[in-house]
């Protein structure tokens, strides 16, 4: 050990280095310890770090992402390799140039965005998705725990709009090489009729890569409530949200509305309402702020799936919410302490 | 009259340390040299009634001021004033060596029957015992010993909630006793302060000590006596949770609970407060607990008041490891260099753990069998693994994420993670007033559990600073409007 900590003191001391040092800070960081100890009162600290934090977010996706390379193929895996390495240059580019270590969040967003593509994604799509999340997600707002949108989500709308033919009409089920081009909520639209909901659960059906597995969602959503790392409020009150609106309007107009179980059950709802909607930086960080945020996102994402041209809302709900968080905490605040 | 337990918020349970205070009592005697500070708990230094050379003996006044709110300063030893400081390594003191003899004088007038005394005289034995300066603002009596006088005390709670990671084991400081000794502590207080209400205040573990007092006080003929369980939970042994919790007031932030007409004292304050009166014993010791890894045994030791913590930690300090000494509270204590300070007359508990300049590899993959978090994240949360503290702050500094642990656990119900931006952004005005800045308690809990290693606390002092500096300090307005008491004319 002590030889590897002699080796990053001599690179982090060497002239010709001195422009990468962030990079070598965050080597160090992420094999070593902390070299640094509490100043005064408090004399000891918890355990948790942003490093822990966002391994913990990875390890509830771990199922989804293993599901996802099962049912897809290795291509899956080929994706997040390059979502990783291209978003990742960014990253480091970024860091560089603010001379700050490389933060953990991108660990986090790397991840998200190959599972929320089609499984058909060509490499230099998914490559350019990631490119413009990061840097216009991201880095132009400062970096993590100072973006607005889920950097994800912003990746996923540019290349939805940029490239539409491929990101709506290309899908493919589990296990087979069909282009099928219908998702289960395309296929409701057009006949009306749901996709079985065992089927739907285990992610024997057309979807993004990551939201098909819909059992490891949920074991995912667990592990991040046991664990204090998500908000239940919101993911909770987005689903519920959704399972109610749902249930009113297929009551009254059931030729429009989707029945409130295959609402959840189906697209990439589960996904994003675990692992997007609940992104403390770009989410309330008020408790009934979270509460609204959730209730919202589920009443957008069921209004586009009905009434609009897409077949599905979540990221568009959930990017628009993102924009009203700062609004809903504040009033939340100012109702708090009023003057 | 036991009373429902309160809604508290916030605060955190730190449960199943490693390196608890062991519950045996060694007593330490008299120490060769002892340096007794004249400025205790943070009032203004008394006068020294003493010069060089001359004799004194154990429980002797040798400081005292009866102009100023304070409590006299006893001499802890027999023997010989050596030298009088007048700025030691925590403000003026007196040197005395000691003639080697551990006897006490017992004080004048005190009695087993103490029912039979008089106010006027138990209040003196409290006063010239210095027991009513073991707790911090003082115990008041006709003395000017704290800012108000005892005929103005509403409410005395007696508070025995283990909240802080280390606590002293009650079974030590009541050994040797019955809880007939603590009743009768409080009846003593009761019957100089004739309007009090009594309250004692555990955890829930506490609960049967509590009903055995109350028993005990009932047996005497005290009935006013209330008991509430808090949860275990720090800061829940904090006069500013404690006023609202257990008696449903509103606590004047920036001032103390004796302002409300509220005294809270520990155990060992309460029992030293009748060992004075019903022993004529003066409050010359302290029992201090040791705690942390960084001690090869953990005893409770008796000890003089004065003592140098160089003589007493010598003997139970693992050498072999980088150490921190901590005073009282690993959250909110102060780093004690051990070679310069003594035992004062507030000391609980001496904390030593280990300086960690070096974490271990891979930290965030670790299993985490022994890491104590507020997340849960480590296995520690769910297996009965004892934690293990050390003084490595164990991560990065990073960019707030608004992961709202600190919203979540503040015990005052502020919002550090808002607080804090406007502080590093220096937007710092009535807003941050509005926000309810000065409700900050300095617990330290928020610094603790942040992700991103923030010293949230340390921020918004500086911000509560800036705003004082400002004339933004909001704490003029509480002392109308809750009708605080213990002011001069002029001062209100």
């Amino acid at each position: 050990m002590k030889i590897v900590r002699s080796l990053f003191e001599g690179l982090k001391k060497a002239r010709p280095l001195r422009p990468v040092k962030p990079v070598i800070e965050t080597l160090e960081g992420i094999l070593l310890g902390s070299p640094e100890t509490t100043a005064g009162a408090p004399h000891f600290l918890d355990h948790i770090e942003i490093k822990r934090y966002m391994s913990t977010v990875i390890a509830a996706m771990i199922p989804t992402t293993v599901a996802a390379v099962v049912f897809f193929g290795w291509f899956v895996l080929a994706m997040i390799l390059c979502s990783y390495v291209v978003g990742g240059i960014i990253e480091v580019l970024f860091a560089l140039i603010r001379k700050k270590e490389i933060e953990e969040g991108f660990l986090v967003t790397g991840l998200i965005f190959p599972l929320v593509l089609p499984p058909t994604t060509p490499l230099w799509v998914v490559a350019v998705g990631i490119a413009f999340g990061v840097f216009f997600g991201k880095e132009v707002f400062g970096g993590t725990g100072r973006n607005i949108f889920n950097p994800a989500l912003v990746g996923r709308i540019f290349i939805t709009i940029a490239f539409p033919e491929i990101m709506s009409a290309t899908w493919r089920a589990p296990f087979s090489d069909v282009i099928t081009a219908a998702t289960p909520l395309a296929v409701y639209r057009s006949t009306q009729g749901a996709a079985p909901y065992l089927d739907l659960l285990l992610g024997q059906v057309a979807g993004s890569t990551g939201e098909v597995f819909r059992i490891g969602i949920i074991a995912g959503a667990l592990l991040l409530m046991v664990t204090r790392v998500s908000s239940w409020r919101i993911t909770l009150s987005y689903l519920a949200s959704v399972a109610l609106f749902a249930f009113v309007g297929h009551s009254l107009g059931p030729q429009t509305f989707a029945p409130p179980l295959f609402q959840l059950l189906s697209g990439g709802l589960l996904f994003g309402a675990v692992f997007m909607a609940t992104d403390p930086v770009t989410s309330p960080a008020t408790k009934p702020g979270k509460f609204i945020f959730g209730t919202m996102c589920g009443i957008i994402t069921v209004l586009i799936r009905t009434f609009s041209g897409f077949t599905e809302g979540v990221m568009f709900s959930i990017v628009f919410m993102n924009a009203f968080s700062p609004l809903i905490d504040n009033t939340i605040v100012n109702l708090k302490y009023r003057p | 009259m036991a009373r429902k337990r309160k809604r508290v918020i916030g605060g955190y349970r730190f449960a199943r340390f490693a390196g608890q205070p062991q519950p045996e009592l060694v007593e330490a005697g008299a120490a060769q040299v002892v340096t007794i500070g004249l400025a205790p708990a943070g009032t203004a230094p008394v006068r020294p009634l003493v010069e060089q050379g001359e004799f004194v003996s154990a429980g002797q006044i040798i400081a005292r001021d009866d102009e100023t709110v304070g409590n006299p300063v006893l001499a802890s030893v027999n023997g010989t004033v050596e030298d009088i400081l007048k700025r030691g390594g925590s403000g003026p003191a007196v040197v005395i060596r000691s003639d080697g003899t551990d006897s006490c004088r017992p004080l004048a007038g005190y009695s087993a029957e103490w029912n039979n005394l008089s106010s006027d005289v138990l209040e003196k034995l409290m006063y010239l015992s210095g027991a009513s300066g073991c707790v911090a603002g003082g115990i008041p009596t006709r003395f000017n010993s704290a800012a108000i006088g005892p005929e103005e005390v509403e409410h005395i709670l007696l508070q025995i909630v283990p909240a802080e990671v280390f606590n002293p084991s009650i079974s030590v400081l009541l050994e040797g006793r019955d809880v007939g000794q603590v009743a009768e502590g409080l009846a003593i207080l009761a019957k100089i302060m004739p309007r009090a209400a009594l309250h004692l205040v555990g955890g829930r573990k506490q609960k049967l000590l509590l009903s055995q007092t109350r028993q005990a006080c009932l047996q005497i003929g005290l009935d006013r006596v209330h008991h509430h369980t808090l949860e275990a939970k720090y800061p829940n042994h904090r006069e500013e949770v404690l006023v609202p919790a257990v008696l449903g007031k509103e606590f004047p932030h920036g001032y103390s609970a004796i302002n409300l007409g509220v005294v809270i004292l520990d155990l060992q304050a309460l029992l030293q407060l009748r060992d004075a009166v019903a022993a004529g014993k003066p409050a010359i010791d302290r029992i201090v607990a040791l705690a942390g890894s960084g001690f090869t045994k953990r005893p409770h030791l008796r000890l003089r008041i004065g003592t140098p913590l160089e003589q007493v930690l010598d003997q139970y300090l693992d050498r072999s490891r980088e150490l921190r000494i901590v005073g009282n509270s690993l959250l909110t204590g102060d780093t004690l260099e051990h070679t310069a300070q003594t035992v004062d007359a507030l000391m609980s508990a001496l904390i030593a753990v280990p300086e960690e300049k070096q974490g271990p590899p891979l930290p965030f993959s670790r299993p985490g069998f022994r890491s104590d978090s507020y997340s849960r994240t480590f296995i520690a949360n769910f297996v009965p693994f004892t934690k293990t503290v050390d003084t490595n702050i164990h991560g990065e500094h990073r960019p707030c994420i608004a992961c709202t642990f600190c919203d979540n656990v503040c015990p005052v119900g502020i919002l550090p993670h808002l607080l804090h931006r406007y502080v590093q952004r220096g937007v710092i005005d009535e807003t941050l007033v509005r926000y309810r800045i000065f409700d900050c308690i300095d617990c330290n809990l928020c610094t603790y559990l942040c992700t991103s290693k923030i010293p949230l606390a340390q921020l918004m002092r500086k911000g509560k600073d800036s705003l004082k500096a400002e004339g933004l300090d909001p704490r003029g307005r509480t002392v109308h409007r809750l009708q605080l008491k213990g002011f001069g004319e002029e001062e209100a």
